[in-house]
């Protein structure tokens, strides 16, 4: 990930390299959700497109920059609701590690959808490179993503569902503004 | 490359099939990343508790998706059996377990699957893990139910039909209705909506019906307008305002009064909860207001507010298009319209404001609208 400044003094975001700095994505995985990001930021923007990025009391701009999708991809994606779901993976786990520092360190089937363990680098991983849940650390990472509109009634729904959820372990709950080139992250203490 | 990996390449490998639309291609990675993800399960130390749940529940909802509905299950028996596992992923299998088991009856009774499902969540108030006041599970099972019916008759271009047709089992000739145990963990209803075989109306042109994906999409988008109380766009949706009146009608019945009920949620069993539509108390007041701005009109005089008469509801004859309201100065008997049938069955024996208009002398009121009566409920807003 590039840190130069973009043009309007922001530094600069990228995809590339990505699943390299964490140990739970493989290149195709990572692949499959830089691409879908690419298909949803190309529908309201042209890179670099400056994002307002928050976590807690922490705020940054950053200029995402990005290759825009070619018509196989397009098409690939025509379904915009898995696009912008798997866009917000792809979007959310870029910035939450640039401004945070968390790495992904697995991603597990639920009965529905998929759930996301982060931790900080160097945790939340056993001596073979695997997930290890029971690591210090280790925290869910629920996110979801808005096509258009405003992201805080999401954010509160996924602060709700990591509260709820079915896991004791802390969480951060984060939401892509697709169109608002916004990305919120809130944490959850443990439940 | 680990067990671990290689499962998350399958699984990333098994969606782009879906993508392609390739599902027995999607099937076989799906189980071929379950074997993984089990063979690394099957590694990890007793200790660690938390790693073992996650990826025990993940290998089994990847069986799940794979079609493999008797491994799945056999999954499930074998890591509750051993228990050891925390407690909220005992849940959760069960919950899929659950799952399985509607699946493998749906086919077992002749359904090429059990189509499409419509889930109502009942939340907070009385509710709690499994139970929930009798009363209300009878009204919200009947109300999906009629929505279901209604919207899978608009869906398909049916002329309003006044009188809802009797059988509660099946949605017209083209679907079935079947109802889950409910689902463990706070109330959860699940009504499956499957199409069965059509009956040839060698009358008329042949139009394919409605797909059970289709109604439930319909139903849930509606849904969504109504509680966002978008005017406009609700009237969009269901031009018909017979069946636009009905329809949002069924959404306010399954709105909680937030004693017994503090929200129900709606939403198909497979999406996430933040896709859920929410229905709670104060959109009581929106919906009243959006069915008085886009129902049928009651003929009365400009100006002038209906009469509202309130009372226990004692008798229902929806083939005279009656019904009867016991008042403390006795009864009255009241016309209904057309659009309330569908919403009466749950009122019998319960206390309902009816707002009627009168005819000539001599002649029954005509009820335009009905609900329950809500004196416990906290104020609107």
């Amino acid at each position: 990930m590039s840190h130069a400044l973009g043009g309007n003094g922001s530094s600069v975001l990228t995809f590339e390299g990505v699943a390299g700095r964490h140990p739970g994505l493989t290149d195709e995985v990572w692949d499959y959700h830089h691409q879908a990001a690419c298909v949803c930021l190309d529908r309201h923007h042209t890179p670099p497109q400056s994002f307002s990025v928050q976590m807690d009391n922490a705020r940054e701009s950053y200029a995402v920059a990005w290759v825009p999708a070619d018509t196989a991809a397009r098409r690939a994606w025509a379904n915009s609701t898995d696009a912008t779901e798997c866009g917000a993976y792809g979007v959310t786990i870029a910035c939450a590690e640039r401004l945070a520092g968390p790495v992904v360190v697995s991603r597990a089937e639920q009965a529905s959808g998929a759930d996301w363990y982060v931790a900080p680098c160097g945790c939340g991983v056993d001596e073979n490179g695997d997930p290890d849940l029971d690591a210090l650390g280790v925290r869910r990472f629920e996110v979801s993503g808005v096509d258009v509109g405003p992201v805080g009634a999401r954010l509160t729904e996924k602060k709700r569902q990591l509260l709820e959820g079915q896991s004791y372990l802390p969480g951060i709950a984060a939401v892509v503004g697709f169109e608002r080139a916004i990305v919120a992250m809130e944490s959850i203490p443990e439940t | 490359m680990s067990d671990y990996r290689a499962s998350q390449d399958l699984i990333a490998r098994a969606e782009t099939a879906l993508r392609e639309g390739s599902v027995a291609r999607a099937h076989g990675f799906f189980r071929a990343a379950a074997e993984a993800q089990r063979a690394f399960v099957d590694r990890l130390p007793a200790e660690r508790v938390r790693t073992r749940s996650v990826f025990g529940l993940s290998a089994a909802s990847l069986l799940f998706k794979a079609d493999a509905l008797d491994e799945a299950e056999a999954l499930v028996h074998e890591l509750l059996a051993k228990g050891s596992l925390d407690a909220r992923s005992h849940e959760s299998l069960r919950e899929l377990l659950q799952r399985i088991w509607n699946e493998q009856r749906g086919r077992a009774a002749g359904l090429p699957g059990l189509g499409d499902a419509f889930s109502a969540v009942l939340i907070g108030g009385r509710v709690q893990h499994g139970v929930a006041p009798l009363d209300v599970v009878e009204t919200v099972a009947k109300t999906v139910t009629s929505l279901i019916r209604r919207m899978g008759a608009w869906c398909n271009q049916e002329d309003f039909a006044a009188r809802p047709a009797p059988a509660v089992r099946d949605i017209g000739e083209a679907y079935r209705a079947l109802m889950s145990e409910p689902i463990y963990g706070s109330y959860r209803i699940d009504l499956y909506l499957t199409q069965v075989q059509p009956s040839l109306d060698l009358g008329t042109p042949y139009r394919p019906s409605a797909t059970p994906t289709q109604i439930i999409d319909s139903c849930l988008r509606f849904a969504r307008l109504v509680g966002q109380s978008e005017d406009e766009a609700v009237r969009h949706e269901v031009p018909d305002e017979r069946y636009r009146g009905t329809l949002i009608r069924l959404l306010r019945q399954l709105v909680p009064n937030g004693a017994d009920v503090a929200e129900v949620e709606i939403r198909r069993p497979t999406e996430p909860k933040e896709l859920a539509v929410r229905l709670r108390p104060a959109h009581r007041e929106p919906m009243n207001s959006l069915i008085k701005a886009l129902g049928p009109q009651p003929a009365r005089k400009p100006g002038k507010q209906p009469p509202v008469l309130e009372g226990l509801l004692r008798a229902v004859d929806l083939d005279a298009g009656k019904l009867r309201v016991q008042r403390q100065e006795g009864h009255t008997d009241i016309r209904i319209s057309d659009e309330l049938h569908d919403t009466i069955g749950p009122m019998l024996n319960r206390r309902v404001v009816v707002y009627v208009t009168h005819g000539r002398r001599r002649q029954m009121p005509l009820a335009h609208d009905i609900d329950l009566a809500r004196q416990h409920e906290p104020a609107a807003g």
